[in-house]
């Protein structure tokens, strides 16, 4: 009777494991592949405008000059951002948040940032391009979801230890997609549930905030914001030019082992205008620590993001640790892998549920448009990014437009077909088009992109002609529906 | 950092024990007997002794998220260095794998939709609510409190969504939620 009732619960945990995934897979999906590709924004970056000049260190001497030519071109900005480069971009900016500028090594204005595609990509993760806030919210309650599917696999799966290194290869397409996905889904736990967790905190912290400001300061967002994150100080001192070289000089005195990424100069040209440095700290997670200084170098305290309350430090850590912007290179690599692995979690959760209906309908050829759609529409946009047409439209036509015959005509099969073609041939074409505008990637970052474009026409392709020799689909066009 | 060399020799050492940890715990899993207890002890131990290297070599903050990291990339590769290559023609051969129970394909859409708006909207209300209210009596620091109620939304969040997945009926944490929701909206009009 014992044993009924706990097959009858874990019989449960499958069916709600099913449909939960059945309602959030083609989302997580999105999200997944974009995720997977942000953590290596900096290098997409590198390889889409790679004419820049790069260097390790932007000298302080010319940080004066960058200043006032920032002035003479977009006027005096309330927040001057000079972002400095670092390993993974190294390159520096200007920007106040409405314009920006790429520097050379003397301080030169050389171009406006303009890596159209990448927007794409991060906006795709970060918003899925809703509205800003109703898109981040949405993303937020995605990660939560995403780790009730998590805890909810785990739980309807019984023999978990018994199963713990169980890979049956060949054979049943079923047996074989269902160990891929708990091997996977098993071992990945704390990877899933670290990145759904750190997404759900940074899409719905701001929704929090929002009520708590309320509750607790009278609805004043910027209050909560400070309490949490601490406050600007107060400076009252007489407006004069900042001195860049001395504020770094104290900056390599009072934070000897930080690294910093950028300064951010506060009310510039005001009486209350103050120099943060923002730093990152060996072995640390959070995503900086922001040290003060007067204008003539006066060091005035830090914001207490590495040493002030639990709480801050927690808040300010969780950015790096969901996007793998910590310990270099190799983490990056960890963080592909494991993005890789979540992408094909959820198309083997798919894939099984989908097998196990004949025929499944249009379901099946809206999962097989979401599923092959995104590297494709992904594909054409960055060759539409390449000869300056549009990125989000072409990319959102290719998705849409595979989702409506996927749905109206529920061949999946044909479906595939065609959108391997189409990420094959956009994806050489993209290569091609890099390497007649820019010659050989200047970069090894960039070099590395374009090989990437190169193993995905070439992946796709293959992938195309052995599907079109297993299923002969010359000669039967109307194939089982599932892709 | 793993930039400079000693960082760089202590993530391969790490590397190396935590693979070794994983090749004895899959060594005790292929075992059964008394052996098996001392391999997985073994195996254990071993992880324990990688867990410290990790966060010895790249802090405790680097440590605790790679020692996970690289276990599941190298138990990944014993599973499929061991994976067992089965004849196309086992396919028609009944295997027992999990089974989930059919059901309708737009049925379960449906239902997929309508749990959609109680882990949305009423979700949002009663978890946001309540985890700003539980938390504003607590003596700490704002920062502490405000993470402490975020967390607490989250934690609350993925509980429903665990109960809405597998309720036979969306009507009760449809309700239960309204109710939370709605109370916790009369605690804060009045208080």
């Amino acid at each position: 009777m014992r044993k009924l009732q706990f097959r009858r619960r874990i019989q449960y945990w499958l069916a709600g494991h099913a449909w939960l995934g059945i309602g959030v897979g083609a989302l997580l999906y999105l999200l997944c592949v974009t995720g997977t590709l942000a953590v290596f924004g900096d290098t997409l970056r590198r390889w889409e405008h790679p004419d820049v000049p790069e260097y390790r260190a932007l000298p302080p001497v010319v940080m004066g000059d960058v200043e006032q030519e920032f002035i003479r071109r977009a006027g005096v900005p309330e927040t001057l951002w000079l972002v400095l480069p670092t390993p993974s971009l190294p390159r520096a900016h200007v920007s106040d948040g409405e314009h920006e500028w790429y520097l050379d090594v003397q301080g030169q204005f050389v171009v406006p940032p303009t890596e159209p595609w990448v927007e794409l990509l991060t906006d795709l993760h970060i918003h899925l391009q809703l509205p800003q806030t109703l898109g981040l919210v949405v993303v937020g309650v995605l990660g939560v979801l995403m780790a009730s599917l998590i805890i909810s696999g785990l739980l309807a799966h019984p023999a978990i230890l018994r199963n713990a290194f169980q890979l049956r290869w060949g054979g049943s397409q079923r047996v074989q997609h269902a160990d891929i996905h708990n091997r996977i889904g098993v071992w990945a736990t704390p990877f899933l549930l670290m990145v759904s967790l750190t997404g759900a905190f940074i899409g719905l912290a701001s929704l929090y905030l929002a009520v708590w400001a309320e509750l607790d300061y009278g609805g004043d967002r910027s209050a909560a914001i400070e309490a949490v994150y601490g406050a600007d100080p107060m400076v009252d001192a007489s407006p004069s030019r900042v001195d860049y070289p001395a504020v770094m000089a104290q900056m390599a005195r009072v934070a000897p082992a930080a690294t910093p990424i950028y300064l951010a100069v506060q009310g510039l040209g005001t009486e209350n205008q103050v120099v943060e440095v923002a730093a990152t700290l060996p072995q640390r997670l959070a995503y900086s620590e922001i040290y003060r200084f007067s204008v003539d170098g006066r060091p005035l305290g830090d914001q207490g993001l590495t040493s002030g309350p639990w709480g801050r430090q927690l808040a300010y850590s969780v950015y790096r640790l969901h996007f793998g912007h910590f310990g270099g290179a190799a983490v990056r690599w960890l963080y592909l892998v494991f993005g890789a692995a979540a992408i094909v979690l959820v198309a083997t959760g798919m894939r099984l549920w989908l097998v196990k209906r004949a025929p499944p309908g249009w379901i099946g050829g809206a999962w097989t448009a979401v599923q092959w759609g995104t590297p494709a529409g992904l594909a054409c946009a960055a060759a539409s990014a390449l000869v300056g047409g549009p990125v989000k439209a072409v990319f959102w036509l290719v998705f849409a437009g595979a989702a409506v015959v996927g749905v109206v005509s529920g061949r999946a099969q044909l479906l595939r077909q065609a959108l391997l073609g189409l990420c094959a041939a956009a994806s050489a074409a993209v290569a091609a088009l890099h390497l007649l505008q820019h010659g050989l990637a200047p970069s090894g970052a960039a070099l590395l992109a374009q090989l990437a474009w190169v193993v995905l026409a070439m992946g796709s392709g293959w992938a195309l002609i052995r599907r079109h020799r297993e299923t002969g689909l010359r000669a039967r066009p109307r194939q089982s529906a599932v892709p | 950092m793993l930039a400079n060399q000693h960082g760089l020799a202590g993530f391969v050492a790490a590397a190396a024990i935590t693979s070794l940890a994983v090749g004895v715990l899959y060594g005790a899993w292929r075992q059964a007997g008394p052996w098996r207890v001392v391999s997985v002890l073994a195996g254990a131990s071993l992880w324990l002794v990688a867990s410290h290297q990790w966060c010895r070599s790249q802090g405790v903050e680097f440590g605790v998220v790679l020692v996970l990291l690289w276990t599941a990339v190298s138990a990944w590769g014993v599973a499929m260095a061991t994976a067992s290559h089965r004849p196309s023609k086992a396919r028609r051969i009944a295997v027992p794998v999990d089974k989930a129970p059919a059901t309708g394909s737009n049925r379960t859409v449906l239902r997929g939709l309508a749990a959609m708006l109680v882990l949305g909207p009423l979700a949002a209300t009663a978890c946001v609510l309540v985890g700003a209210l539980a938390t504003q009596a607590l003596p700490w620091d704002p920062a502490n409190r405000a993470l402490s109620g975020i967390a607490l939304m989250l934690v609350g969040w993925v509980c429903l969504g665990l109960w809405v997945s597998t309720a036979a009926q969306l009507r009760r944490p449809a309700g239960w939620c309204t109710a939370v929701g709605l109370g916790a909206a009369l605690l804060w009009a009045v208080g």
